[in-house]
């Protein structure tokens, strides 16, 4: 299993073509795909997620939460509060969820070697390699291939950091967590991006 | 004053022009190219800063991206490190490092600026 895949140009299943757009004309007329980088690529996607969520937790958690306006509750049980509205994290999940309604052209999921939900442990030998790495390996993604069933996947890993004491207090201080004593600046988990490469 | 031509020292040391600049450059290898603060900064910014400027983790901008760089530098290395100090957007002080001494977070912020500001 490779642990860095350095820029390796494969050509990709209908996401990665689709999204590429790269797409070349040869001497007889004929349209070839060329594909994309499956890193960059992912890098490309993870990018998106990280500025949904930091706009997120920037222009409503923190604007409108108690260290703002105080109009809205920044809750893990929201539903069950008035005016309460997901933590990041959890509107990050959401955004995975409603995405694997749409395709299963790739898939993301943020998960933990230390999860509060068991769901959210590593169910792979990539994945569970790719959360130690970037866990021993602060700021650096970790990128694999792995083969499910008939498929073969490029399984990227990015870290998921206690960005603030809000992340490592309320872990810490949850009754399901496994580990007590993250502390800011800590990878606590890992985002998991998945696509299928072309066999 | 008197001055020696090149073709002077050529004829005398053929080989002189050449180890010249061979022994400045191994000089400045040696002697000339270590910085401590850059050093220092390197260090902290593998400690501390890494875990979010390496990625870009809640709009902190990455380490060599000059993109993301360009609209901050002129704002000026105290600004930046007065920033990071106390905290800036969603930048928590000290980046969550709360040991980190001012000339700590000065040499962290000097070292990322000069990667970028070439």
């Amino acid at each position: 299993m490779n642990k860095l895949l350095k820029t390796k140009s494969v050509k990709f299943g209908v996401a990665a073509v689709v999204a590429s757009s790269a797409l070349s004309l040869s001497g007889c007329g004929e349209t070839e795909a060329k594909g994309i980088a499956p890193e960059l690529y992912t890098d490309s996607l993870f990018a998106v997620m990280k500025a949904d969520r930091t706009n997120y937790t920037k222009y409503v958690v923190k604007r409108l939460g108690p260290n703002g306006a105080n109009v809205i509750k920044p809750d893990e049980h929201w539903q069950d509060i008035e005016n309460g509205t997901l933590l990041p994290a959890q509107m990050f999940r959401a955004g995975a969820e409603a995405v694997a309604e749409m395709t299963d052209q790739f898939t993301y999921s943020l998960q933990s070697k230390w999860p509060i939900n068991s769901q959210n442990a590593p169910k792979t030998p990539v994945e569970t390699e790719g959360l130690e790495y970037i866990a021993e390996n602060p700021g650096e993604n970790f990128y694999g291939e792995e083969t499910l069933g008939d498929t073969k996947y490029f399984t990227a890993v990015y870290p998921d950091v206690a960005v603030s004491s809000a992340c490592s207090s309320c872990h810490n201080d949850h009754k399901d967590s496994p580990k007590t004593d993250f502390k800011v600046g800590d990878v606590m988990g890992g985002v998991i991006i998945r696509v299928p490469l072309e066999s | 004053m008197a001055t020696i031509s090149q073709e002077h020292l050529r004829k005398k040391n053929p080989g002189i022009l050449l180890k010249t600049p061979m022994l400045i450059v191994v000089f400045l290898i040696l002697f000339g190219c270590s910085n401590p603060e850059m050093e220092l900064g390197e260090q902290v910014f593998k400690g501390t800063c890494k875990a979010c400027h390496a990625g870009g983790l809640n709009g902190a901008p990455i380490y060599g991206n000059k993109r993301m760089w360009a609209k901050r530098l002129p704002q000026g290395i105290p600004v930046l490190v007065e920033h990071a100090s106390s905290g800036y957007g969603l930048m928590p002080a000290k980046g969550g490092n709360t040991n980190l001494t001012e000339q700590e977070i000065t040499a962290a912020v000097k070292f990322m600026v000069s990667k970028v500001a070439e």
